[in-house]
């Protein structure tokens, strides 16, 4: 039993009136009285909005869980959407939008890994499990992030430490890497530096640099695969890893693969849905965050919906409410008694065809809140709260 | 007779309910216990910080760290409604401290109300100064009584909550009553001195 009777609170504050050594019993009963009234200040009702968008929080983040587990790229590498992704991601932070466009990377078949150094944290679980985020990487390190090239066609793109400088040329993560008079060079190309590099591959398999460039040193560029979880504010929650936008959803590029490559990229982060499979690249922060620099959309997710209003018509295999066919599957819960004019609240998936698939059709009678009965002061019994299960302490 | 003072927490149906369903993630047993919890989170962490949007956000948030870390939840340690509190009063406390400032509400909002019955209008003002004289405590008082009073933990839970001992608890109950009861009496003088002058 956890309520706690009103003797025993008088005895509790006569002892530590006692301890005090100047309490008289009436000021210790107006002190139970205080509590008494605090106790009876009740719920302060929540704005419907609020509560509505935190049980959609609450049900996606719940959808999301069951989804996916956590994954980072380590554990995606052997999928083929994955290094389309990847690739053009690294295209698109190293060498530059305009030149994804042009290349139309995003939307080719074909993009192949060669090179596996391009494994993100270390930590990563190849079961997708990744339970402590994972620790800075240095570029250059053993399973680092850099050293990765991904090969379309004839293109090339390489994100790797120059290793040597050679005449007309570097090796660069072991690739021999050719420069011309038309290779547009970025910063001052050291043996050392890290950088990303865009270009053809030759018959000879060097890279013909189209550009060079380098890269900040002192960062750790990682990639993130995972399901969205949370659409925040300022980001997005992936995999239980929060990534931010860099200068807000406008400077981070989200693409949709729905989309043909040379439409504009650009989308706030309400484009992507919780649920959606995306590929995040962007610098490692020191409080485990991500500090995006591009997001690709690999599989556009569940799009949930919540509905409220009035049933307008029972129909085949579900019902009409507020001009929306509600679909009723073997999943759906239904909460209270629903006809034709109650006022249902139902949340679901949005279907192609417009229509809902829901995941829950509750009546109105429960939302919001009302607020929650207060047990009569000097009444008996009634538990507070726990539920059942938990009751024992 | 026994004289409940505590406040009873939501109870929840246990035939619909249990733990495992929830720690199944089924959506019916999520949904319900929403039902049932999230006013007394929000009310708790608008209480502490007097901020309607940032309680909302507070209490999304405690259900979002409920179904991650409902596993290492232990019902043998904890109450459920302890649990829960510990969850929020956690993310309240790190609302605040990322804030730097302590709760503030406008108390003009809170005196615009329209007509009342004049019995009805007294209670409003009660409540009111109750709630004003609440929000003028430490943070720890403030906690200690809202997790006490208005949650309705015990002394052992409120102190697993916040960190101390149950007779720590029970020692700064007596004072954060104490304090309230002097605000609250700062706060009847003030209309009477009002009306004196007019």
């Amino acid at each position: 039993m956890r309520q706690d009777d009103r003797e025993e609170l008088l005895g509790e504050l006569r002892a530590a009136a006692s301890s005090a050594g100047d309490a008289s019993p009436e000021e210790v009963s107006a002190l139970a009285e205080l509590a008494r009234r605090i106790r009876s200040l009740g719920d302060e009702p929540p704005p419907r909005e609020a509560y509505l968008r935190g049980r959609e929080r609450l049900l996606g983040y719940l959808d999301a869980r069951q989804r996916r587990p956590l994954r980072w790229l380590g554990a995606a590498l052997s999928e083929p959407a994955f290094l389309r992704a990847a690739a053009a991601l690294l295209l698109a932070s190293t060498v530059g939008l305009s030149a994804l466009l042009a290349t139309g990377a995003m939307g080719q078949e074909g993009a192949t890994r060669e090179n596996d150094r391009s494994v993100a944290p270390a930590t990563a679980d190849r079961s997708g499990a990744l339970t402590e985020p994972a620790p800075p990487v240095q570029p250059g390190a053993p399973g680092g992030t850099d050293g990765a090239v991904f090969q379309d066609g004839v293109r090339a793109y390489l994100v790797a430490r120059v290793e040597e400088a050679l005449d007309g040329g570097y090796r660069i993560g072991g690739r021999l890497v050719r420069t011309t008079g038309e290779t547009n060079v970025t910063g001052e190309v050291k043996v050392g530096s890290l950088v990303a590099v865009e270009g053809e591959v030759a018959q000879d398999n060097a890279i013909v640099a189209g550009s060079i460039q380098v890269q900040e040193e002192g960062v750790t560029w990682v990639m993130l695969r995972g399901t969205v979880e949370e659409v925040l504010p300022d980001g997005l929650r992936v995999a239980g890893r929060r990534v931010v936008f860099q200068g807000g959803p406008q400077e981070t590029v989200i693409r949709d693969p729905r989309v043909p490559v040379k439409s504009p990229p650009l989308a706030g982060p309400q484009a992507v849905a919780p649920g959606s499979l995306v590929t995040v690249d962007g610098l490692l922060q020191p409080d485990g965050s991500v500090l995006a620099r591009g997001v690709a959309v690999e599989e556009y997710g569940v799009v949930r919906v919540t509905v409220m209003g009035k049933v307008e018509a029972v129909v085949d295999g579900g019902y009409q409410v507020a001009g929306r066919r509600l679909t009723v599957g073997p999943e759906t819960s239904v909460l209270g008694d629903i006809q034709v004019g109650t006022s249902v609240m139902a949340d679901g998936v949005l279907q192609e065809d417009g229509t809902i698939l829901a995941s829950s059709i509750v009546a109105e009678r429960a939302v919001p809140p009302e607020p929650m009965p207060l047990p009569e002061v000097d009444g008996g019994g009634s538990s507070p709260g726990a539920p059942p299960t938990t009751e024992g302490r | 007779m026994m004289r409940n003072i505590a406040l009873a927490a939501p109870a929840m149906d246990e035939a619909e309910v249990s733990l495992s369903s929830l720690k199944a993630g089924e959506r019916q047993a999520w949904e319900r216990c929403y039902q049932e919890w999230y006013p007394k989170v929000y009310s708790y962490a608008y209480r502490r910080t007097g901020d309607r949007e940032a309680a909302a956000d507070l209490a999304a948030e405690v259900f979002l760290r409920m179904v991650r870390e409902l596993d290492r939840y232990n019902p043998q340690r904890l109450s459920f409604a302890a649990w829960v509190f510990c969850l929020a009063h956690d993310r309240t406390v790190d609302y605040l401290r990322r804030k730097g400032r302590r709760s503030a509400v406008s108390l003009t909002v809170l005196g615009e109300r329209g007509p009342l019955q004049e019995d009805a209008a007294e209670a409003m003002a009660e409540r009111e100064a109750l709630e004003r004289a609440l929000r003028s405590l430490t943070e720890e008082q403030q906690a200690v009584l809202l997790l006490r009073f208005y949650v309705g933990l015990s002394s052992e839970e409120t102190g697993k909550a916040l960190g101390k001992e149950a007779g720590a608890v029970r020692a700064l109950q007596f004072r954060a009553l104490r304090h309230l009861r002097q605000l609250l009496t700062v706060e009847e003088k003030r209309p009477q001195a009002g009306e004196a002058r007019t």
